[in-house]
């Protein structure tokens, strides 16, 4: 359980709020979107990612 | 007069739609208000990204975009994301909760499990307090709506139509209706923000410079602070929102929950759509009268009017469904918690009547200043994120007594709202966890005067965390 709730809950609060604190905001765009942003929107695939093997591993 | 059309056509696609989910004959008052726990994953998934994602996710996340450029998308994106993982770990605990109470709303958990009609009504209060602000954000939202789709009718007017809308179809099946239309809502909702972000991105030119978009400024700390707290406390408390209970009871099992909880991140594709709209109304001249405006401004600008209608439908709908669940969800609170004693026909039918005074009430409250309702929805979470530690206690903490528990709610919601109300300098950390240091020392200290005594359940609330579908059916049988 300890290990479930590291990747999946504990990881992605890391990730989303390491994205927010450190990715600079002035590090470049893309179609109008900072890369900052980017970043913070494939952390989505991810976390969907970790909850799949959470869901897996019993 | 085609836009017209087609969204009429919607509309009454969604009304066959709701009739349809009406199945068999009499329902009884847990069917109606949490589908008697029988939907699976795919349901469960709808019915959780149609309450998420509201009007006010079409139109103020591409706004906020446009106004303050994309540092105001952080903390908005960062904790609808994390709201996955946190139901993917709670959800089933609370729908076990549920199962094993016969509850269809978090006061009825909340009242069995402590025996204690004080905390139910406290719960009640609290919840009710907290959805009062939501169904007033989606008229707002649709007022927006229905104002480009007939900018010559009186507006009033067509919010009451939709207030109607909403009132039919909780009162055809409840819960099950909610469920059907979110399907239907949200794919007309992804298959709208596709359709515009793919055509903005086919007449894409390069090389034009921002209009007026917020230049990207560095983040103070304060903000920074403010950001981080506000997803953590935010992310966790839309776990403890009523209707996020009402919905959760309504799971088969917990796998259901899980499963729908794996797929909700992917349905985020929607944000970087939205922000690609936004930046193309900014990039290529377009002027929205209000921000607000700019996703439906550049729908118009950019598709045929048939197209433009049914894209009003898409957003039109995002607001009937979210206003549906929570119609539901106070419905529920208000015959079953506030009011004792009403049989299974009797819930049916006041919560029928509770659903047509709150679109009332929430139309009139529309009509009045939008920053007051804008400040009510701030302090939604300040004040839901005040009950986690009474989750916590009910399965952990067998010695956490209801008044403790009443005297943390009542001590951290008054120091949450201290802190907000008088403007208080905390270096940005959000007032609702502020509130729920005091919320726990006053918990804590009740608790070690007066600890709770006697039996409790809580090792069958505990047991398998990861109960599948046949022990919640065992659990509520």
């Amino acid at each position: 359980m300890t290990l479930r709730l590291v990747l999946g809950w504990l990881l992605p609060v890391l990730l989303v709020l390491g994205v927010i604190v450190l990715m600079p905001q002035a590090a470049g765009q893309w179609l109008g979107i900072s890369v900052r942003s980017w970043c913070l929107f494939a952390c989505a695939p991810v976390t969907s990612l970790l909850l799949w093997w959470c869901g897996r591993v019993r | 007069m085609s836009a017209i059309l087609a969204f009429a056509a919607v509309i009454a696609m969604s009304i066959a739609l709701a009739l349809l989910s009406r199945r068999g004959g009499a329902q009884s008052a847990r069917d109606f208000f949490v589908a008697s726990g029988q939907l699976g994953a795919l349901l469960i998934f709808f019915l959780s990204v149609g309450e998420t994602y509201s009007v006010a996710s079409m139109l103020g996340f591409p706004g906020g975009v446009f106004a303050h450029g994309d540092g105001f998308s952080a903390w908005f994106f960062g904790y609808i994301l994390l709201v996955a993982p946190a139901l993917f770990f709670v959800g089933p605990w609370i729908a076990r909760a549920g199962a094993h109470y016969q509850a269809a709303t978090i006061a009825d958990f909340f009242g069995r499990h402590y025996e204690s009609r004080a905390l139910e009504i406290a719960i009640s209060i609290a919840s009710i307090a907290v959805l009062v602000p939501v169904g007033t954000m989606q008229f707002l939202g649709l007022k927006i709506v229905l104002g480009s789709l007939a900018p010559d009718a009186p507006p009033l007017l067509l919010v009451a139509g939709t207030g109607a809308l909403a009132f039919a179809y909780v009162a055809v099946a409840g819960l099950r209706t909610s469920a059907y239309v979110a399907v239907f809502k949200d794919l007309l909702m992804i298959g709208s923000i596709l359709l515009v972000s793919g055509v903005a991105l086919a007449n894409w030119r390069t090389g034009l410079a921002p209009s007026s978009a917020a230049p990207a400024a560095p983040i103070a700390t304060k903000d920074l602070t403010f950001a981080v707290s506000t997803i953590l406390v935010q992310s966790i408390g839309y776990a403890m929102l009523p209707q996020t209970w009402a919905f959760l009871f309504a799971a088969k099992s917990g796998d259901a929950i899980r499963r729908s909880q794996m797929a909700a991140p992917l349905y985020m594709v929607m944000f970087p759509l939205l922000m690609i709209v936004a930046s193309y109304a900014l990039t290529h001249g377009l002027h929205p009268p209000k921000p607000d405006f700019v996703f439906l401004t550049t729908a118009e600008a950019l598709l045929p009017s048939w197209l433009f209608g049914i894209v009003l439908a898409g957003v039109t709908l995002a607001g009937l469904v979210v206003l549906t669940a929570v119609c539901l969800a106070i419905g529920s609170i208000a015959t079953r918690n506030l009011v004792r004693g009403l049989d299974g026909t009797a819930q049916r039918r006041w919560a029928i009547v509770v659903t047509a005074l709150y679109v009332l009430l929430s139309i009139a409250f529309a009509e009045g200043p939008a920053k007051l309702m804008a400040t009510m929805n701030n302090i939604i979470y300040f004040g839901i994120i005040q009950t986690l530690p009474a989750l916590v206690a009910a399965f952990r903490l067998p010695k956490v007594s209801p008044v403790a528990l009443i005297a943390g709610i009542a001590t951290g919601d008054v120091v949450a709202m201290a802190v907000f109300g008088f403007g208080v300098d905390v270096g940005g950390i959000n007032a609702g966890l502020i509130g729920l240091v005091p919320n726990l020392l006053a918990t804590a200290l009740v608790t070690m005067v007066a600890p709770r005594t006697g039996e409790t359940v809580m090792a069958k609330l505990r047991a398998p965390a990861d109960a599948g579908a046949q022990s919640l059916a065992d659990l509520r049988s």
